[in-house]
């Protein structure tokens, strides 16, 4: 097993290499660069800060320098907000992501896994259409406009929690709802159409026929092949809620990551957007590299050596 | 004793390619599927109005009445009775004429109107401009058009009804014009989209699957460091590249789907690649691009229509997404996403500009979803 | 005894870091949660430009002169100051309480380093410019001159001597721009780029830096050694970013925060049935207009096509129900209400019915030879709600008088690399808030040597003959008088159509006292107060 885990990270150092370069050579093409603001800066001024930020040298060299940088873990400056450098950055965005990612993946696992294996219990019962109807309902609307509505509501109308901002644990309770309405939808959604398909494998209903009580049927058989898809689902979930949580940190004004990286494209910070591109791309490879193995434990057919 | 039953299982012959055709089975399935038929013809509902309902609606999606900014939507015609008579007044003084009182009887509006010198009859543009008359003209006290020269005499003109049952949007067009483009753009980047995910990642897993080895360990590699490429980068650059256009979306969008398709379809490849038809074929000598056309891409179909029909609202909600980052379809072109987008951000004032959109987008997003739970359990081979 | 000297101030220092969450539990504190309109780049005023920088900036650092309540220039540092009579030398008297907040004392010096540092190219200030009205600055700039031969010069420690090229009736103005504000220079000596972190941080205003979390809030403290700091009535003020306006709005509904510094005028509405006096919309120093450019042989070139255009564009519907009156209809490149500019100008249909006026302009397009319909142009725009819609009416409008219009929206970065650049387009949208009350400010942006600005590169060898002679006068109503020659040449061409003036919009609670409308927008947290 260690093995394994050792081949598959030394496997991600020349896929890193390559997403680095790609992602480097991509946002130096497009247009524009981080000093084009709307006030138009004087070509002599933009010529200071050009040679300020190495940007005269040709691109080869600056990618040179960049990898030199990375290498030492060094993401180099932001360039939009020059205080900070790009590591400094994610010291304080990523642990706030990171809080709010885990704990609306961790409620979408508990709450949708009991919802869809309610449902297929209850398969073609009111029970089934409630939470079928209700998932789907949750993967429909888009969290752009579930936010507001929810901070609307919860913050501004009734006042029972702040309608934005970042702090204390009554700050977290809209954005992560928020965060993990969809991912409830699509798990329940995942438990139930597994679940039901475990019933009716032939191993449960083996188990049911030695008269083994329905609870521990479900709950040790049917429940533990059911999650098997929602592990598969969780890899690139858990990385789309570093990047999908745009939408939720700019509405609730939360210091996390998911903003810099449209922030960072969109005025063209160069080195937060590779900061943000590597960082993303380590989560995929990591939680990918989890998944596999929470694979393994739940299903004894796959084997890694 | 669990071991011995999976071990059972597994051996399970697949049962692709079983005497009856899985497709009329299939089709048999969905059609008992009530859930599933109700949402197709949702769907063709929802199509058709995308498709003719803009030729239908009285007002084009583009046409701006300037005098109804952001009216709610109202089953009654506009205007209210209580504007009439102020905007026919303030049309009238713009000409800059003396004016009597107004009276309105039934849909026709009058007012004597009185000048120093003759009165220019092209002063009956003044009223026409506004979006609340037609037919303005001149008329003596009998009701007969006005002789040139005379200085004194009535303004006529119809009110002109118009219906706004969704309500208009912040530049005065009709909402429901609006949404019913916005359905056929919708539709169109998540067909599209899909498509273009589906015809990119069949080929490029069913060619991974079926010759595995090294050609199949580069091409993963390729998925695998595309997949942690986010998705928002891509098509940020991507607008940033080429402008915005619908079929920009729509390739973006297709661009990043196509993954995990040719993940699937590489799995199912490698199941079907040991079939002994397929091996029967190689044995007889038939080419690689004949088995993989032949034999191996009709058999990952079923998997593959499945998650086609999931990826379609996947589609249209990353749409909405780029539309709240202002990355959407350009004017005066709009799609669900973004009428939903613009109308988040007139949710108070103006809530008909967010309900409307936000409903037809969900029911659209329900009837695609139960109609992917059908196929699926149509489609699903393991029940039979 | 330099080394001793220091050693004692990092002691004074670390004490008083220390103390500081004791004199938070002493008493109840006066905390001001404010919205802003973004993060700043950075905390080093030398390399800001933008107005949320310029908010924060004016709380933590005090120039020679400042702005009141009412951004009326009002001594600051300096507690009296002499002119020349040729107005090219401004001698300022420094006040002898002035200090940092580690207790330093302000001396002239401090200003010098500030002014010398803003010019090194090394520093790459993106604002040297506004200071380029000191002698010898613009060739520090590029370089040619060391930054000790910079026209200022301390001549003791509470006098300072500055020398201009030429009379600039609006300097003091200038040097409420954080461009002229005082820099500690031994804490930028010792920490180099990281002077601007919480805890190497030295300022001299009414407020200091306590902490700075991107993305969520910026707390400032009362500064205990500021020489007015008996008057300044909130303990902390919390500066809160909103890139969505919406989401400033819901919290100040909430009671999180007691002002927003702008409006979503898609709630407008809304705000002003429920808010009623809380919302301020202010006339501000500012003009939205369309720059015009076209091919080379477009009809574009025509000026009389540009005013045909001009005309056809009815303000008042955009002003009233796009942008929710959350702008002004706008005649002028020079906004209303500026300081120095007396009897300004307009283009002469400002008054005239929009029918009419289309009149006039078919008229105009038949004798520059466009036949109905045969013109097509595309407007041009950067991603924004606002800049669409006022686009899509344009283009509804243009119709009117038979020229076809498309709308292209490009993405802001993009955009703004495009317009650098030269691109070609032919009519898009710019807009520019005074940075002085002066019409200099807004006229410069189309002389034809200003590149950055002057998007469609409309060179007028008289234009720039004017501008260059008002640089020369003193006089304020005779340097007026070739500024308006100048518009009024401009509104005959226009290059660039004006079609609104900017009005600056807030969100003022109602427990929130000292908040004064003005033109600036400027409200420094210093003359405010919070009611129980």
């Amino acid at each position: 097993m260690a093995a394994y885990v050792l081949r598959r990270l030394l496997g991600a150092v020349p896929t890193m290499f390559v997403i680095v370069t790609i992602a480097f050579f991509m946002i130096r093409l497009a247009p524009g660069g981080p000093f084009d603001l709307e006030r138009p800066l004087d070509p002599l001024i933009m010529q200071n800060l050009e040679r300020a930020y190495n940007f005269d040298k040709p691109l080869w060299h600056q990618y040179l320098i960049y990898l030199g940088n990375l290498a030492q873990g060094d993401l180099g400056p932001s360039f939009t907000r020059r205080d900070f450098s790009v590591v400094d950055l994610f010291r304080v965005g990523l642990p706030v992501s990171i809080t709010i990612g885990s704990l609306s993946m961790l409620i979408a696992l508990l709450v949708g896994t009991v919802l869809g294996a309610l449902a297929a219990l209850r398969q073609n019962s009111w029970v089934d259409y409630l939470v079928v109807g209700t998932a789907t309902f949750g993967i429909t609307i888009p969290t752009f406009v579930i936010a507001p509505i929810l901070s609307l509501a919860f913050g501004v109308m009734m006042g029972w929690l702040p309608a934005g901002g970042w702090g204390t644990w009554k700050h977290m309770v809209l954005p992560v709802v928020t965060l993990s309405l969809p991912q409830i939808a699509v798990v329940a959604r995942l438990t139930r159409g597994a679940t039901i398909e475990a019933l009716r494998s032939n191993h449960v209903r083996t188990a049911r026929a030695y008269g083994l009580p329905t609870r521990v049927v479900v709950g040790v058989h049917a429940l533990r092949a059911a999650m098997l898809p929602v592990v598969s689902y969780l890899g690139p979930a858990a990385a789309s809620l570093l990047t999908g949580s745009v939408v939720v940190e700019t509405i609730f004004g939360i210091p996390g990551i998911g903003r810099y990286f449209v922030q960072g494209a969109l005025g063209r910070d160069y080195t937060l957007v590779m900061g943000t591109v590597v960082v993303i791309a380590l989560f995929v490879i990591v939680f990918n590299l989890i998944v596999d193995i929470l694979y393994a434990w739940l299903d004894p057919r796959v084997r890694y050596d | 004793m669990t071991e011995h039953v999976l071990s059972e299982q597994v051996e399970e012959p697949a049962s692709l390619g079983a005497g009856r055709s899985l497709w009329q089975d299939a089709w048999l399935r969905l059609r008992s599927n009530r859930a599933a038929v109700a949402s197709a013809l949702v769907l063709l509902l929802l199509a058709l109005a995308g498709f003719i309902g803009p030729w239908l609606v009285p007002h084009s999606y583009d046409q701006i009445y300037p005098q109804y900014v952001r009216v709610p939507a109202s089953l009654e015609a506009y205007p209210k009775q209580d504007r009439i008579v102020p905007d026919f007044q303030s049309a009238l003084e713009r000409a800059r004429i003396t004016i009597g009182d107004v009276e309105l009887s039934g849909s026709v509006v009058r007012a004597p109107v009185s000048d120093d010198e003759p009165l220019d009859p092209r002063i009956t543009r003044y009223v026409d401009r506004s979006d609340l008359f037609d037919n303005a003209r001149l008329q003596d006290a009998d009701g007969n058009p006005l002789a040139e020269g005379a200085s004194s005499g009535f303004m006529v003109a119809d009110v002109q009804r118009l219906r706004f049952l969704f309500g208009t949007d912040a530049n005065g067009r009709d909402l429901l014009a609006r949404i019913l483009i916005g359905i056929r753009i919708s539709l169109a980047i998540g067909l599209l989209a899909s498509f273009m995910a589906l015809a990119l990642g069949v080929t490029y897993g069913a060619i991974a699957g079926y010759f595995g080895g090294r050609i199949d360990n580069v091409m993963m590699r390729v998925v695998d460091v595309l997949y942690s490429l986010p998705f928002i980068f891509f098509v940020i650059l991507l607008v940033v590249f080429f402008g915005r256009s619908f079929v920009l979306i729509f390739i973006a969008i297709g661009f990043t789907e196509w993954l995990d398709m040719a993940r699937i379809v590489r799995g199912q490849t490698l199941t079907i690649k040991r079939q002994e038809y397929v091996q029967a074929a190689e044995a007889m000598g038939v080419s690689s691009a004949g088995i993989l056309k032949r034999h191996v891409i009709p058999n990952t179909l079923g998997p593959v229509v499945v998650f086609v029909t999931l990826l379609v609202p996947k589609a249209i909600l990353l749409e909405s997404l780029l539309s709240f980052l202002g990355l959407g379809v350009q004017e005066p072109l709009t799609s669900l996403g973004l009428l939903i987008a613009e109308g988040a951000s007139n949710m108070r004032g103006a809530a008909w500009l967010l309900l409307y959109p936000a409903v037809t987008l969900t029911v659209i997003l329900f009837a695609l979803n139960f109609l992917g739970d059908g196929l699926r359990d149509a489609l699903d081979p393991k029940d039979r | 005894m330099l080394k001793s000297l220091m050693g004692a101030t990092f002691l004074a220092s670390a004490t008083f870091v220390a103390s500081l969450p004791m004199a938070a539990n002493a008493q109840a504190e006066v905390v001001y949660n404010r919205g802003n309109d973004t993060d700043p780049t950075t905390l080093d005023h030398h390399k800001t430009s933008t107005v949320a920088e310029g908010n924060l900036m004016r709380d933590l650092y005090e120039g020679l002169v400042v702005g009141d309540a009412k951004a009326e220039v009002i001594p600051g540092v300096a507690e009296s100051w002499e002119v020349s009579e040729d107005g090219l030398t401004y001698t300022f008297k420094l006040r002898e309480d002035a200090k940092w907040s580690n207790g330093d004392p302000v001396t002239a010096s401090d200003f010098v380093f500030a002014y010398q540092r803003i010019q090194n190219p090394e520093t790459a200030a993106p604002y040297a410019n506004m200071l380029y009205v000191m002698e010898n600055a613009e060739a520090i700039n590029k370089g040619e001159k060391q930054p000790s031969e910079l026209g200022a010069r301390a001549i003791d420690d509470r006098t300072l001597e500055i020398k201009l090229n030429a009379p600039t009736p609006y300097f003091l103005q200038l040097l409420t721009h954080q461009t002229g504000f005082p820099i500690h220079q031994k804490s930028v000596e010792q920490f180099g780029n990281e002077f601007t972190r919480p805890g190497n941080m030295v300022t001299n205003g009414a407020y200091m830096l306590e902490a700075f979390t991107p993305n969520d809030k910026i707390v400032m403290r009362k500064n205990p050694h500021f020489h007015d700091a008996e008057n300044v009535a909130i303990d902390v003020v919390n500066w809160i970013p909103f890139e969505e306006r919406a989401t400033c709005l819901r919290r100040f509904e909430a009671g999180e925060v007691l002002s927003c510094s702008d409006l979503d005028s898609a709630q407008m509405d809304y705000m002003k049935e429920k808010l009623g006096e809380q919302v301020h919309v202010v006339p501000y120093l500012g003009t939205y207009y369309l720059p015009v450019k076209g091919e080379e042989g477009s009809k574009l070139k025509d000026a009389k096509v540009r005013q045909a255009i001009s005309m056809a564009i009815d303000r008042d519907f955009l002003a009233k129900e796009i942008w929710r009156d959350s702008m002004l209809p706008g005649y002028s490149i020079v906004p209303p209400g500026i300081d120095n500019y007396p009897e300004p100008v307009h283009l002469p249909y400002k008054d005239q019915d929009i029918l009419d006026r289309e009149d006039e302009a078919k008229k105009l397009l038949e004798e520059a030879g466009v036949a109905e319909g045969s013109l097509s142009v595309e407007l041009r725009h950067n991603t924004g709600e606002n800049h669409k819609n006022t686009m899509t009416a344009i283009a509804d409008m243009l119709k009117n008088i038979g020229i076809t219009a498309t709308i292209v929206e490009m993405e802001g970065t993009g955009y703004f690399d495009y317009m650098k650049n030269d691109g070609d387009f032919d009519i898009t949208r710019a807009g520019w808030i005074g940075d002085y009350s002066d019409p200099q400010n807004f006229l410069f942006l189309f002389e034809s040597a200003n590149l950055g600005f002057n998007y469609p590169r409309w060179e007028n060898a008289d234009y720039d003959k004017l501008m260059t002679e008002a640089s020369m006068i003193n006089d304020i109503e005779a340097r007026a008088k070739v500024l308006r020659q100048a518009e009024e040449l401009f509104l005959k061409e226009v290059p660039a159509i004006p079609i609104l003036y900017y009005s600056s919009g807030s969100l003022v609670s109602s427990k929130l006292n000292g908040w004064e409308d003005n033109i600036m927008n400027q409200h420094p947290t210093r003359w405010m107060s919070v009611a129980n």
